[in-house]
């Protein structure tokens, strides 16, 4: 056997091949293609025109700024949605009962996507369930069709996102509490401190990197969010829920392919997504190094 | 002491979350025995029997691609969960066991791959797979189903809990560093391979955006895309499509009841 290859390199190697070829190189070829034009053997290179081409773009600063408006919608909800439910959690005093609504919670987690943004559209067609429910409770008049309204059909994606996503952060915001010393509570408590105080400043403090790490992870998701417009509302009415992955893939795989201009979407997606992480990595850290 | 009362109010409070969480699937349970008439628009369902869910079944096994597509979703993801765990656990124990300076920058960049998004990939991702001819493969669906840097990240965390002692006891029997991969350490982590299995199993079988470009062929088609295509069709029977939604998400969720335990014991370990 070759002495280079040693235990530690097989073990890595596989691992290592395959990031490598599927996360890596797609990466730097997409940011190869950003900069050109045509396809295959007649692939021209073309400086910045891509990028120059989305600024005058009208769908793509609609799908852009689309995309940012279901972020600063979802990001929020979700992380107080989750802080609030999995503090009810934590409060439970059966472990069972804690672990029976964690697990409850998760469920939307493990299902497609693809289904339950089926399940949605068929509530909500023109004659579904839904826009008869908002009718029969007053709140519309006769005609509404929740699809064909940009704030109803913008909110109805996001409440579907909040819904289906909340309970994988629920979850990881549940087991971090309980990893709390429970004599700290029982100290606290002899102190007379309420459980606002205790929420306050036990359970938040000790959350708060991975309520970081929860915020970077939603946002980042959020900004990819694709399948449930592409099949809620096929990005309308109009271009109100068109959302960027959505753009980008009707550049590459509907009409004519153009993948030079739409890996410059891709691009684009990439760095907002990196630049957010980093950005609240940032602010985290030092936030923590202010506290120590 | 807490109040009585406020505690009766938080399970209440969560018990109507947990309700909001499953109401979708008791809705595709229910409509699954009733008709499309009966149904559109309606909030209560009038016509309900045992027959409309003979005949929507009947109607769904018909659907020519609907059994296949389950099959499809069964074979890729179990291959691509097997797979993806055992390349990732076996980086997880590597880097644990034999951490050093430049090993961590190895496990620095498995990580931070975590940040590029599907989305931003998937041009080349199609490009790459359309020049080594392997589009309308299932090799290439595996391979892009395997979620490698979040599993490695999750075995990372998890072997802090394996003692390296038992690492030299091995040694001092004359197990080699593979053999002590196999048989000391996979067995000690059983609960963690577990939840690890089930995790990307999830993940393959939920996942549409690389399935969609990679493959063309109807007979070949997962679970997800053939409800993605089932979808564009706007005729589709709605108590049939609601009967094909609920068939569709019960693999993932019968295997997370049985192993929930596990799961979420495993997953709390990521932080």
């Amino acid at each position: 056997m070759d002495k280079h290859l040693t235990p530690k390199f097989i073990f890595l190697l596989p691992s290592l091949i395959l990031i490598g070829i599927l996360s890596y190189l797609p990466l730097l070829y997409a940011i190869f293609l950003s900069f050109h034009i045509g396809r295959g053997k007649s692939l021209v290179f073309n400086y910045f025109e891509n990028y120059m081409g989305l600024l005058s773009d009208e769908a793509f600063i609609i799908a852009f700024s689309n995309s940012l408006i279901f972020t600063l919608i979802i990001v929020p909800c979700i992380i107080v949605l989750s802080l609030v439910v999995s503090l009810s959690i934590h409060k439970v005093k059966s472990k069972q009962l804690q672990n029976l609504f964690t697990a409850i919670l998760f469920i939307p987690c493990i299902t497609s996507p693809v289904a339950y943004s089926l399940f949605v559209k068929q509530l909500a067609y023109s004659d579904g369930t839904l826009s008869n429910l908002l009718r029969g409770l007053n709140l519309v008049s006769s005609s509404y069709n929740i699809l064909q309204e940009v704030w109803g059909a913008r909110l109805l994606i996001a409440f579907v996102c909040i819904w289906a996503w909340s309970g994988f952060y629920i979850l990881i915001l549940s087991v971090a509490m309980n990893n709390i010393n429970p004599d700290i509570y029982r100290a606290a408590k002899l102190d007379g401190a309420t459980d606002f105080i205790i929420a306050r400043k036990i359970v938040f403090p000790t959350i708060r990197p991975i309520l970081a790490l929860i915020t970077i992870l939603a946002t980042s998701n959020t900004f990819q969010i694709y399948i449930e417009s592409a099949i809620i509302t096929k990005g309308g009415p109009g271009m109100a829920t068109l959302t960027l992955v959505n753009q980008l893939y009707k550049k590459s795989f509907t009409y004519v392919a153009q993948y030079g201009y739409s890996s410059a979407i891709a691009i684009v997606i990439f760095t907002v997504c990196v630049l957010v992480s980093g950005m609240l990595f940032i602010a985290w850290s030092e936030n923590e190094a202010e506290n120590r | 002491m807490r109040p009585k009362t406020g505690d009766t109010a938080n399970i209440l409070f969560i018990i109507v979350v947990c309700i909001v969480a499953v109401l979708p699937y008791l809705i595709m349970g229910i409509s699954c025995f009733s008709t499309s008439a009966s149904i559109k628009g309606n909030l209560i369902f009038s016509d309900i029997s045992l027959s409309n869910f003979v005949s929507n079944w009947d109607s769904l096994m018909n659907e020519k691609y609907f059994l296949s597509s389950l099959w499809n979703s069964f074979f890729v993801s179990t291959l691509a969960s097997l797979g993806g765990v055992l390349v990732a656990s076996m980086a997880g124990y590597a880097y644990t066991i034999y951490s050093s300076k430049k090993i961590n920058w190895l496990f620095l960049a498995s990580f931070y791959s975590m940040l590029i998004p599907t989305a931003a990939i998937l041009v080349p991702i199609f490009l790459i797979f359309k020049y080594t001819n392997l589009l309308d493969t299932y090799l290439a669906l595996i391979l892009t189903s395997m979620s490698i840097p979040f599993l490695i990240y999750l075995f990372k965390q998890n072997t802090r809990l394996f003692p390296t002692e038992l690492i030299s006891a091995a040694k001092i029997d004359g197990l080699s560093e593979l053999s002590i991969f196999f048989k000391v350490y996979i067995p000690y982590l059983k609960p963690v391979y577990i939840a690890a299995i089930m995790i990307s199993f999830f993940n393959a079988w939920n996942s549409i955006l690389i399935p969609v470009v990679i493959l063309q062929s109807q007979y070949k088609f997962t679970n997800a895309i053939f409800l993605n295509s089932l979808g564009s069709i706007w005729s589709a029977d709605y108590a049939v499509m609601m009967l094909a939604l609920l068939i569709s998400t019960l693999p993932p969720l019968v295997l997370f009841l049985i192993f929930q335990r596990h799961i979420i014991k495993t997953m709390g370990g990521i932080n």
